[in-house]
């Protein structure tokens, strides 16, 4: 339907959200571009041309040719293969630590905004004390002291990451509370809890969705930090952070060790920042800047 | 204005003392003593230099000693480079830090704000495109990669920059290009969207409306209120160019408290690490206290929200 | 307006630009400068923990004390044979137990003070005492009393044999004939300390004062400290009190603490040192087709080994340990994964460790063998193995070795071991405990003698770590101790390894090289199996 037709149609908030972010370029190519990485991923056991642990060590690294589209490493293993592999274990880190940290902020942002007073207080302190403790040191001593394995590494980093979306939610909460709807709906006799779960979270979607998808790339981005330091995964699984940690110590003599993955990552971070970015200026009610 | 500021700093003190605790704690229940080395000294010896550094006292009597040198200033001594104390390599590492962290920000900043600005004002047309998707580079591309990778190109094949160091500007090029391009990107999305949001207020179509010239619209009222937005941004933003150092520091071999920090952590190099954390927290509080002052300071709308 | 500020803005990133872009007047100054010092850029692999001798134990630590200080004797820089250095001569009783040193009556410290017996023996009383808790206190008991002062079982100094007759005369008596004692005095734990500066600073029984910092120490060596800036460098200067100051022809050594490797390989190509600590195994290759003479590798007095835990089933059974040993290839790891020119190691010395090479070794990849003895334990094929997890310090060689292997004993005897790194401490501290199953591990000799590599074994030995106890072995090494013949020594150390090596508590895997980069404007730079290159015998072209 024609502009038009479509304004004069009086859209909810969503189908007007939905409607600018399909405007915004950069966003859809955002969103075509994770969507085409996901499904790689999904599907990776089914299409990879070879095993991520087998190695060839007579074979060694070699540049990308007909066998190997991305070449291999030093101990002969594909390296398209463990691009592929790589980014299953990337993006689960990604959703899934950033899944435990949505869980854990919006609970505590919505119980500290909705109760207020003492509680609040408290529960924000607690979330201002954590902001001060030099988070890389709590994860390597989570990491050391409990063992590596992938579930420890999503809880770690999940743990972390809450901590602005609890501070994010929280200032939402305590500025919905203001608003006329709610006491309304006190008035009307709703039992608080439903309140809580139905109104406000709600209204709170929005902002969690931004953050959400501004999360996962920054998720994805310590845990190749910590790969670096040596607390990522295990060997011979890698995530894109591990694959590029190590190609670039052979950055000069096997440039696509480093290459292949660190543009994959790459660019997957763009697209999910530009899809998170495209989701802010169409979610975002102040939005009225066409 | 006041009583706020003085609440502020008087709430931060049992946060330091709960930042002291939880890292005593870590270090006790973390496996690997600084003293463990490959050659295992007889036992009689490494009961010696358990009693030396009074690891064999109960944790508890070990935990009030060390509270009490905090709280006179005594960081202790390095277990790893005895005749060291903590506050000696801190003294020696911070300045460093420092140096990079606020040419660091300085070029984020500088960048992020022009970048920001332009983006705003000629939005959703190239010019808004175009410097937000380069911005968008310095968050995307980990340091961990755009280190090495300018490295490359600049020392190694240019021969224009070193390799590695602290001492001339050529130095200290690369490294704070490297930590500072992420929260470049930040500040421009967060300049953009602020600039955004007050130039569609009703005083600036008000101003517009007068036949203000644009230019001034920009810088003197729109500006304002774009940067308050920045600043609160400060308080995150230096937390993470400190723990961000600690990458940048390790690929240029930067003689910061970064590098130090990490090589505590590896060492178990108790006395060092429980120091640095004290640090930084401290720091880190000290900013975001600033930053939150300056806020409020260049917005008092802000303050409301906080009586609560 | 806003155009002009923008066509600023670009003409400005312009002029920029071109400034950086003249080739940087370079303020560090890089090798061939006109400067007329000689300097040697040393890359020293890490911070020195501190510069104390009696405190030490690594090897960055040990470059630095090597410019620094001397001991009684020194290596020949080709041969290894102990040359004369702070004593001027010495003789050995016919039984081997007495040493009776003759002080070089030259030898001065940085501030002119003579170089006396006395200074040894208070030395040796200071690495000896026991709230010093040196880790290497233990290079001195083959002293006569040494152990039992070290381990407070006597307060009686006068009861470690090992005494200043008088100004120059030096005696040490042996609690049983040490034919390799000498070569034990090249390490940094029986070297000399100036008695009053440590007495100044209150240093006698404690570490960690500041006695060692550039204005306060005094030293015997080729060198004297000059500045230490933390993380930075390190540097000192010749000497001029030092009894051979002659010879020495390097005006200043830089020690530049640089960890990482890939950065310490881009700092010798561009020009910024004469030498590196190590290289990145990557890069070997590479140095090696072009035939690059700037690369050294050389063996190295080392083995590179993984330890079983014997006391967890299935390794408490030898066959498994020796199935476990037969069925890796050893070529494949050192030609493929470390690639630097290491030899494969079927026994744990390495060869020709001071002439001795163990007769018994463990025989070349023997699969049918291995996988027999696999099926006797009970596993045929890997059936019903436990998955074991191999244990590692985190880095890069390990990971690639452990890798391979884990694929090796999957392809040949079908069974699935799981990889485990911890950080350093970490993997000391589990190690130490016995919690592993297999762990990674290496051993790098103190002194070029069998006995260092072979004395690790034996019951409850702190450097044993698999629970592995053999009561055989126990007295072959002890007897060992105490025979003066050389050729009955080795015989008695060829049959202590065989049964090390039948039983296997460990899996040798090569020996290693020490591989660096070397400027060819370095002379007299000499390889030998310790890897020490005297400062004093080093010129710069």
């Amino acid at each position: 339907m024609s502009q038009t037709e479509f304004i004069e149609k009086g859209n909810s908030l969503w189908q007007d959200a939905f409607y600018r972010l399909k405007k915004n370029k950069l966003a859809m190519f955002g969103f075509v571009f994770v969507s085409i990485v996901i499904l790689l991923a999904i599907i990776t056991p089914l299409i990879a041309p070879y095993s991520y642990q087998e190695q060839n060590l007579i074979l060694g690294a070699v540049p990308p040719n007909g066998d190997h589209w991305f070449g291999t490493d030093t101990l002969g293993r594909d390296l398209l293969t463990r691009v592929l592999y790589g980014g299953r274990i990337s993006l689960m880190v990604g959703f899934v630590a950033t899944f435990v940290s949505l869980v854990i902020g919006v609970l505590w942002g919505t119980i500290a905004g909705f109760l207020g007073g003492k509680v609040d207080s408290v529960m924000m302190r607690i979330v201002d004390i954590m902001f001060s403790l030099p988070f890389i040191l709590f994860v390597i001593m989570l990491m050391v002291v409990f063992g590596r394995n992938i579930f420890l590494i999503f809880i770690a980093i999940g743990a972390v990451e809450w901590l602005p979306m609890a501070r994010i939610v929280r200032s939402q909460v305590v500025n919905l509370r203001k608003q006329e709807f709610v006491e309304a709906c006190f008035s009307l006799g709703f039992s608080k809890r439903r309140i809580i779960l139905k109104h406000l979270i709600l209204n709170v979607l929005g902002q969690i969705i931004i953050y959400t998808s501004l999360t996962i790339p920054s998720v994805m981005l310590f845990e190749s930090f910590l790969s670096y330091l040596g607390l990522g995964i295990q060997p011979p699984m890698s995530s894109w952070g591990s694959l590029i940690s190590s190609g670039v110590e052979t950055m000069e003599e096997f440039p696509w060790l480093f290459l292949f993955p660190g543009v994959v990552f790459t660019l997957t971070l763009f697209s999910l920042n530009f899809l998170g970015d495209g989701l802010r200026d169409a979610l975002d009610p102040r939005a009225s800047k066409d | 204005m006041l009583k706020y500021s003085i609440k502020r700093l008087l709430e931060s003190l049992p946060v330091l003392l709960i930042v002291v605790i939880i890292s005593f704690t870590l270090m006790k229940v973390a496996p690997g003593g600084p003293f463990d080395s490959e050659k295992t000294a007889p036992i009689e010896v490494q009961k010696e230099i358990a009693k030396m550094y009074k690891l064999d006292q109960p944790v508890y009597i070990q935990f009030k000693d060390y509270l009490f040198n905090v709280l006179k200033g005594d960081l202790g001594v390095s277990y790893k480079y005895p005749g060291r104390t903590v506050n000696e390599l801190i003294a020696k590492g911070l300045p460093i830090t420092f140096e990079l962290g606020f040419y660091a920000l300085s070029y984020a900043i500088l960048i992020g704000v022009l970048f920001g600005v332009i983006a705003a004002i000629r939005k959703n047309t190239m010019l808004d495109y175009i410097p937000m998707s380069t911005a968008m580079i310095g968050v995307c591309v980990p340091s961990l990669l755009m280190g090495p990778s300018l490295v490359l190109v600049f020392s190694l094949w240019m021969g224009w920059l070193p390799v590695s160091g602290w001492d001339t500007w050529q130095h200290k090029l690369l490294p704070s290009l490297t930590l500072g391009s992420a929260y470049a990107a930040y500040i421009a999305r967060i300049t953009r969207g602020g600039m955004l949001d007050v130039l569609v207020q009703d005083y600036i179509r008000t101003a517009r409306a007068k036949g203000v010239a644009e230019k001034w619209i920009i810088i003197r009222h729109s500006l304002k209120g774009a940067l308050t937005t920045v600043v609160a941004y400060l308080g995150p933003a230096v937390a993470g160019l400190l723990t961000g150092s600690f990458v940048v520091e390790k690929i240029f071999q930067i003689p910061g408290m970064g590098r130090y920090y990490i090589q505590a952590a590896f060492n178990r190099d108790y006395t060092m690490i429980m120091g640095m954390t004290i640090m930084f927290s401290f720091l880190l509080i000290t900013f975001n206290y600033i930053a939150d002052v300056l806020a409020i300071a260049m917005n008092p709308k802000l303050s409301f929200e906080n009586k609560k | 307006m806003f155009q002009n500020i923008r066509y600023l803005l670009s003409l400005s990133i312009m002029g920029a630009f071109l400034f950086t872009c003249s080739p940087s007047k370079s303020t560090k100054s890089k090798l061939g400068s006109k400067s007329s010092q000689k300097i040697f850029k040393f890359g020293n692999g890490s911070e020195p923990t501190d510069l104390d001798p009696h405190v030490v134990t690594g090897v960055p630590e040990h470059h630095i004390i090597s410019a620094l200080f001397e001991g009684l004797v020194a290596p020949h820089p080709k041969t290894l044979k102990p040359m004369p250095a702070a004593a001027e001569s010495w003789t050995i009783s016919d039984d081997l137990m007495v040493y009776t040193f003759k002080i070089n009556p030259q030898a001065k410290w940085s501030n002119g003070d003579a170089v006396t017996a006395h200074d040894f023996e208070f030395s040796w009383k200071r690495i000896l005492t026991p709230t010093l808790a040196s880790e290497y206190a233990y290079m001195l008991y083959p002293v006569k009393g040494a152990e039992a002062y070290n381990k407070n079982k006597t307060q009686d100094f006068s009861t470690v044999l090992a005494k200043a007759v008088d100004a120059q005369t030096f005696k040490v008596t042996l609690k049983a004939p040490t034919p390799y004692f000498l070569s034990m005095l090249f390490h940094y734990s029986s070297w000399p300390v100036h008695p009053k500066t440590i007495a100044k600073f209150g240093a006698e029984k404690k570490r960690g004062t500041q006695w060692t910092r550039p204005a306060n120490i005094v030293t015997n060596g080729p060198f004297t400290l000059k500045t230490w800036e933390l993380n930075k460098v390190l540097t000192v200067v010749k000497n001029p009190n030092y009894w051979n100051a002659s010879i020495v022809k390097l005006d200043g050594v830089n020690f530049y603490p640089v960890d990482d490797n890939g950065a310490e390989e881009r700092m010798f190509r561009n020009g910024e040192l004469h030498v590196t600590s190590t290289l990145p195994v990557h890069k070997i290759p590479f140095y090696q087709k072009k035939k690059d003479p700037r690369l050294n590798i050389s063996p190295y007095l080392g083995t590179y080994y993984y330890r079983f835990n014997v006391k967890k089933a299935p390794l408490n059974n030898p066959k498994v340990r020796e199935a476990l040993n037969l069925s890796i290839d050893r070529s494949l790891i050192t030609k493929h994964v470390t690639k630097a020119g290491e030899m494969p190691s079927f026994t744990f010395t390495p060869p020709n460790t001071a002439g001795y090479t163990s007769r018994y070794q463990i025989s070349k990849n023997n699969l049918e063998k291995a996988k027999a003895l696999l099926a006797e334990a009970g596993f045929k094929d890997g059936v019903n193995f436990p998955k074991l997890t191999l244990l590692y310090n985190t880095q890069d060689n390990h990971k690639k070795i452990a890798e391979a292997i884990q694929q090796m004993w999957k392809k040949n005897l079908g069974i699935d071991i799981e990889l485990n790194n911890q950080e350093w401490k970490v993997y000391l501290s589990s190690v130490k405990k016995g919690d592993f199953d297999i762990a990674r591990a290496g051993w790098i000799g103190d002194y070029s003698d069998p006995n260092t590599f072979l004395d690790m074994f034996v019951t409850d030995g702190g450097n044993n770590q698999t629970g592995w106890s053999n009561k055989d072995y126990d007295s072959l090494i002890a007897k060992a101790a105490m025979t003066q013949s050389t050729s009955d020594r080795l015989a008695l150390f060829n049959n202590a390894e065989e049964i090390l090596l039948t039983e296997l508590p460990i899996m040798p895997i090569y020996t290693y090289t020490s591989k660096y980069l070397k400027s060819e404007s370095v002379v007299g730079w000499e390889s030998n199996i310790l890897d020490v290159h005297p400062f004093q015998h080093i010129d710069l072209k």
